[in-house]
């Protein structure tokens, strides 16, 4: 009896140690995969610093904003590579009558980025130095502590009237004994400390918490000639135009790919700047679907570096920049006007808004706006004169469908006439560098000819967007790798 | 006695273990596990119920006024091109409402209705368009095109977000357009449909996704 009495035991024990240990598989499925066809390593045991945990709190906290109603999170969203979630040009504020002026950036690979300077040095180790660095579009915050407060209190994003609501806010927050425990009990007995401490936890979470750097993309694989990183034929031709800077696409001028700043590796970024002639970003393109409201007042031009957010080289004044090039010698009287900071291009095949203002929706615009910038500014900018009872189509890619016979178009529609000598002419929008080493027209830099043929071809720019696809993180390498299909031969 | 009690002991020990293993392999629930089979159960089911490429164009008929033509406001460009496709019939009224004064206006107008045709491409199917602050849900829209998956590209480690496990999933699409919207008048006044049509197979979109008892289910929105 008492045996028949253990067998009891023991099968009860069984049903309790089987059912028990399904009722808790959701836990485990934070870590495990189970398929074959590939899945995540367990995550790396990564302990947070409580001002990096106080950051987190505060990166997914609605309360920081006027209308309560938006967090960093929300636009830099961690489920799109810390990028909008969505194709707007530009986002709309936390006051939803208000939008912003330019597209938000992912905040990957962000950490690495060294204080902007005039002349910094240019992280290939070759390249003399240039402008670079720095935080925004304009380099006009210094770090990612000092970062935050830009957006905290812009009325056009986060709407918070002054640092003492951020603070108010933050006292207030569930998180506040944290925030004590992180920056001392007393921090909040000083306003300003309290507001510098909100940067420096957000700068703390971004440093310390891996997905803002997964390093977890095909090109990584590649790179690190890991198992599933051997790029197809496709991809790989388009690597190599990206690399060619002679005969190529040349991208690599810019989107450096190699060891970069604070051992950080295959940015797609020497974070300097360049004034591309990005189209201005208005009704005035047909269709348009997110033209910039800002963009409405004809007087509103944003050049960059030279302001008007930025209020270091302000065109004409003393501290213009103006002086001669220190390549070419060349005088140049404004050369900040019209640059933005080149961004990363990693997690770039997953944006669907393109360049500071967000006038492009896919990569194939953007590769055929480098391309055709210069021989076919019809497709780009608008166009005046001309034979408007005989309209040339355009290609399906153009921003403008259709231009007058004989029109000329306005190139440079978003940078006044008197700054477009700052316009880049590298490979593939002009000819390329000078022997002098001017890439700028004011530099000597020559632009392609109006209707000459361009840099790349429609398979080149194909191969290109292949590339590129390879450096969205997130990869897993199929089990079976596909035999035909787009980015395959 | 006592040697026996151990012996039934261990035996009903090692057999909890095998069984353990067994059970534990048994119970486990797939759908929780971050896999591609799940992803792409997941995606196949979000574009099944999101996946339309619709412009909007929710409430119907359509007003165009003189003013609109003469600035060449979206619908003042779309619809002709639309009409000439058979997709709506428009006709010439006079169009008036009252503004915040109280004091009516007028205006010239051509009201634009879908044609038997065109009903076919709006579908009934509630639409959530969400942007940074608010969210508003369309009953139905006029949709051009409807996507399914390609393949999934990959997918990110999922982390807490808003006390939900969340990642997002990459994957590449393949596009069946409305006979209509192949049509380059109508890809040039619908700059979206010429763009995703172009990108099939090659555009990487990212989908939101989160953890549920019954699995990963993608975020509502189809955003865009």
């Amino acid at each position: 009896m008492r045996k028949l009495l253990f067998s009891g035991l023991c099968a009860l024990s069984l049903l309790l140690t089987a059912c028990g240990g399904g009722g808790s598989s959701s836990g485990a499925s934070q870590t495990t995969s189970g398929s074959p066809n590939g899945g995540l390593p367990p995550p790396a045991a990564v302990k947070l610093s409580l001002a990096a945990q106080v950051g987190q709190q505060l990166f997914f906290d609605k309360n920081l904003s006027g209308g309560k109603n938006m967090a960093c999170a929300t636009c830099h969203n961690p489920q799109f590579a810390y990028g909008p979630p969505n194709s707007l040009s530009v986002q709309l504020g936390s006051d939803p009558s208000q939008a912003g002026q330019r597209a938000v950036p992912s905040l990957r690979y962000k950490s690495m980025t060294p204080p902007y300077n005039d002349i910094a040095e240019n992280p290939d180790g070759i390249t003399q130095n240039a402008p670079g660095g720095g935080f925004m579009w304009d380099g006009r915050a210094t770090t990612l502590a000092t970062q935050p407060a830009l957006p905290l209190l812009n009325p056009i994003e986060m709407n918070n009237a002054s640092p003492a609501a951020v603070v108010q806010t933050v006292q207030t927050a569930s998180y506040a004994a944290l925030f004590q425990q992180a920056f001392g009990a007393g921090v909040f007995s000083d306003a300003n400390a309290t507001f510098n401490a909100v940067g420096t936890a957000l700068q703390a979470y971004q440093v310390e918490d891996p997905s803002f750097a997964p390093y977890s993309s095909k090109f990584d694989l590649f790179a690190g000639n890991k198992i599933g990183g051997a790029l197809t034929p496709a991809e790989m031709r388009g690597l190599q135009l990206f690399n060619d800077t002679d005969a190529g696409a040349g991208c690599v001028a810019c989107h450096y790919a190699g060891a970069n700043f604070n051992g950080s590796i295959g940015l797609m970024t020497d974070f300097t700047y360049q004034a591309l002639g990005v189209p201005r970003n208005d009704t005035q393109i047909p269709g348009n679907p997110n033209p910039i409201p800002a963009n409405a007042d004809a007087s509103f031009i944003d050049m960059g570096l030279c302001g008007p957010l930025a209020t270091i080289h302000p065109p004409g004044t003393a501290n213009s920049g103006a002086g001669p090039d220190a390549i070419t010698g060349v005088n140049v009287p404004d050369p900040y006007c019209g640059r933005f900071k080149v961004p990363t291009l990693r997690n770039v095949a997953t944006r669907s808004a393109f360049f500071h203002n967000g006038v492009f929706h896919s990569l194939t615009q953007v590769l055929n706006f480098y391309n055709t910038r210069d021989t076919n500014p019809e497709y780009w900018y608008p166009s005046t004169g001309g034979d408007s009872t005989h309209p040339v189509q355009n290609p399906e890619y153009a921003l403008y469908p259709t231009a007058a016979s004989g029109a000329t178009a306005q190139s440079f529609n978003d940078l006044p006439a008197q700054f477009q000598g700052n316009i880049d002419e590298e490979l593939p929008m002009g000819q390329g560098q000078t022997d002098a080493g001017g890439t700028t027209a004011a530099d000597g830099a020559k632009p392609r000819a109006i209707h000459s043929a361009p840099q790349m071809t429609q398979q080149n720019i194909s191969d290109l967007i292949c590339f590129m696809n390879t450096l969205t993180d997130g990869y897993q390498a199929p089990a079976t790798p596909p035999t035909s299909g787009a980015c395959v031969n | 006695m006592t040697r026996r009690t151990t012996a039934v002991r261990l035996a009903c020990g090692a057999a909890a273990l095998i069984s353990l293993t067994l059970f534990a392999a048994g119970c486990h629930d797939k759908s929780q596990d971050v896999s591609r089979e799940n992803f792409t159960a997941t995606i196949n089911d979000f574009l099944a119920k999101r996946g339309h490429l619709c412009l909007a164009k929710y409430d119907w008929p359509i007003y165009v006024t003189a003013d609109d033509m003469a600035a060449g406001t979206r619908d003042a460009v779309q619809m002709p091109v639309l009409e000439k496709l058979g997709l709506v019939s428009g006709q010439n009224m006079v169009v008036g409402r009252t503004d915040e004064a109280g004091k009516k206006i007028t205006a010239n107008a051509r009201q634009y209705q879908l044609t038997e045709e065109g009903k076919k491409y709006y579908l009934n199917i509630p639409e959530v368009v969400q942007t940074a602050t608010s969210k508003v849900t369309h009953p139905g829209d006029f949709c051009a095109a409807t996507l399914t998956l390609d393949k999934v590209v990959g997918w990110e480690r999922p982390a807490q977000v808003e006390g939900k496990l969340a990642t997002s999933v990459i994957y590449t699409y393949k596009i069946d357009p409305a006979p209509w919207a192949r049509n380059p008048d109508a890809q040039r006044v619908f700059p979206m449909i010429k763009r995703v049509v172009e990108g099939a197979g090659t555009m990487q979109l990212r989908e939101g996704v989160y953890l549920t008892a019954d699995g990963w289910v993608a975020d509502e929105v189809f955003q865009r």
